[in-house]
């Protein structure tokens, strides 16, 4: 029975512990990691400047004979890279990282050195008086501490390879087997067939030679059939981006040209459809100060319903120009605070609500990320809107409410006026849609420039009432970018 | 005092337009010291005292009020023209147009528009606004001379 060294029971706890404080959360247990790591390597040093100066620096003795002894200088080198390994990766320079790597290969080399030196038997003998077999449960342990070591950094190297989910670490992993398995099958078979007398060197030579040739083939085969199916599919899928982004662009070249003629179309209201209107609605004035005593009641009518007609054609023509300016206009957007887009659309709308018992309650609003602007011709058609539906009501009420959901801020818009037929919400937001007669003025194009914007910003409007038991109008917009 | 020079120049096209401006400002006395021409062709005529001007008594008017929709010579075109001549320039410029469109607005004010209104609808509105424009750049805004001018021009 080959008893256990202190050094070496020592050294790999010490290696062990650093291991698994290592890719701890708390720097405090990383530093401890680190300070295992490097007594491991003091250890494994000492014992190798032992072997080479020929010298005793009394590490190695004990009162239990049993754990007397002095680690052969195999494994002293060993604990010496994977303890300087461990303790150099918890550096951040790019030299000591490549250290790092390069001391905890050579550890890991070391140690599948011992694994396989006892499938060949594990009393190998080396000219050199600093080797020692390990025993194989040592050997095991080195091995396992050292591969798991370059397993366990995924940042670089090769355990960055062997764990990566890309089409290279697939293939890396597939292959690893082959090439531990394939040479010790090879030269295990060989050392049979010398041992066994069916061949002499030469022969067990060219054996050796072709199960390499025959392995290192395979390897070849396999990995150039995953190359070029690898390049398959990368073709596939340029050619699939290619007709996309041909498709893509050809679209956006016939949104451009529907915006351009849009432009030219509100541009063309602007000028051509606008000038007569303000004509008939000029002259007509014109005639009504020039000739009112010349007409009569019935003339004097007619007039006024001319008058009357144009006025409203002309302020349809504006309206409308305004809802085609609002899709139109390029955002800005940035956090906005809406309790002051409320104060600011609230008095705006003073002359709405002037002789009127009208009072705004406004609860908590978070802030939102839009464009100010379009956010305040938000609120002031909600606030209009709203002031207008409850002039019939003695004392009216409009709360104004928000709260955060997902990453949306929903704000309701609450009245006590009219309300509205659920039966019709979903006329609501459509472009000159009214749900109501001439009894509350408008156009019906306030909510469908609220829709319109708020889906600019990628939110919903929507509404709900009942019949004369009030409104509430709801719209979404993202939620501020940076929270008080 | 010379009444040659017309305090005005309206360039309009449209005779409607016309009427209905020359009626804004008759009820601010200001009728009179409008001249009408119908194209940017005659605008700038006026201006250099050339063609059917030619003769005209010097000096510059206190304004021009610019349509933007003028057939041959747009009112951006004409506007370019005064505003990159070394004692047109001077001249304030006051656009008079149907549209509130965002590029008529940026395109007149970066030429170097120095007003720009919107024809209201009603003509109560429109009458008021140009009422305000006249008395504003006839009556109470002090023109540049032409003598500033020439030292200018010197100097540049």
């Amino acid at each position: 029975v080959v008893g256990l060294e202190l050094t070496t029971v020592v050294s790999l706890a010490f290696l062990s512990a650093a291991s698994w404080f290592s890719s701890a959360g708390s720097r405090r247990r990383r530093s401890v990691g680190v300070a295992l790591a490097g007594l491991a390597a003091l250890i494994g040093a000492a014992t190798l400047l032992e072997y080479l100066a020929g010298i005793d620096l009394w590490i190695d003795r004990g009162t239990d004979p049993g754990l007397l002894g002095r680690m052969g200088g195999n494994l002293a080198l060993l604990c010496f890279c994977l303890g300087g390994g461990l303790a150099l990766g918890a550096a951040a320079s790019r030299g000591a990282q490549l250290g790092a790597d390069a001391l905890i290969l050579a550890a890991a080399a070391i140690g599948l050195f011992a694994v396989i030196s006892h499938l060949f038997g594990s009393d190998l003998q080396c000219p050199l008086a600093a080797y020692a077999p390990m025993p194989l449960p040592t050997a095991l342990v080195a091995f396992v501490l050292s591969t798991a070591a370059v397993l366990n950094r995924p940042a670089r190297g090769l355990g960055q390879l062997l764990r990566s989910a890309a089409s290279g670490g697939v293939l890396a992993r597939r292959m690893i087997p082959v090439l531990v398995i394939g040479p010790i099958a090879t030269v295990r078979l060989t050392l049979f067939g010398l041992d066994a007398g069916a061949f002499d060197g030469g022969f067990a030579a060219a054996f050796g030679v072709m199960g390499s040739v025959a392995l290192l083939m395979l390897v070849l085969v396999r990995s150039a059939r995953a190359i070029d199916r690898l390049e398959a599919v990368r073709r596939g899928n340029e050619a699939q981006i290619r007709q996309m982004v041909q498709d893509l662009s050809r679209r956006t070249e016939e949104v451009h040209h529907t915006n351009r003629e849009l432009e030219a179309f509100s541009y063309s209201i602007s000028h051509d459809l606008r000038a007569p209107i303000r004509h008939i609605a000029g002259f007509g004035e014109l005639l009504e100060a020039h000739a009112r005593d010349r007409l009569d009641a019935k003339g004097q009518r007619y007039l006024a319903h001319i008058l009357d007609s144009a006025r409203n054609a002309g302020v349809l023509i504006d309206e409308l120009l305004e809802f085609s300016r609002l899709g139109r206009a390029a955002m800005q957007t940035r956090d906005l605070d809406l309790r002051a887009v409320v104060r600011d659309s609230w008095k705006q709308l003073e002359m709405e609500r002037r002789d009127r018992d009208c009072r705004l309650d406004a609860g908590e609003l978070p802030a939102v990320h839009a464009d100010p602007t379009l956010t305040r011709v938000v609120m002031t058609n909600l606030l209009s809107n709203a002031i207008k539906y409850t002039a019939p009501r003695e004392r009216a009420v409009i709360e104004v409410a928000g709260r955060r959901e997902g990453g949306e801020v929903i704000v309701d818009v609450r009245d006590n006026g009219v309300g509205f037929d659920m039966k019709y919400a979903d006329k609501l937001f459509g472009v000159f849609q009214r749900l109501h007669g001439e009894e509350f003025p408008g156009s019906g194009i306030g909510l469908a420039s609220v829709k319109r914007i708020i889906e600019r910003h990628g939110g919903r409007a929507w509404g709900e009432a009942a019949l004369d038991g009030g409104a509430t109008f709801h719209f979404s917009l993202p939620i501020a970018k940076e929270q008080p | 005092m010379t009444s040659e020079v017309n305090r005005i120049l309206l360039v309009e096209d449209s005779q409607r337009d016309v009427d209905l401006i020359l009626a804004a400002l008759g009820e601010c006395g200001l009728a009179d010291d409008a001249l009408v021409v119908r194209d940017g062709e005659q605008a700038l005529d006026y201006l250099y005292r050339r063609g059917r001007f030619e003769g005209h008594a010097p000096g510059l008017p206190a304004v021009v009020l610019l349509d933007l929709k003028l057939p041959r010579l747009s009112g951006l075109d004409v506007l370019t023209q005064i505003k990159c001549h070394p004692e047109l320039r001077m001249v304030p410029v006051v656009m008079l147009t149907s549209s509130r469109e965002e590029s008529d607005l940026s395109n007149s004010y970066l030429r170097g528009a120095n007003a720009y209104m919107v024809k209201p609808v009603g003509y109560a509105q429109f009458a008021a606004a140009i009422r305000a424009l006249g008395a504003f750049w006839a009556k109470v805004n002090e023109p540049p001379r032409r003598t500033i001018g020439r030292q200018m021009s010197r100097h540049a």
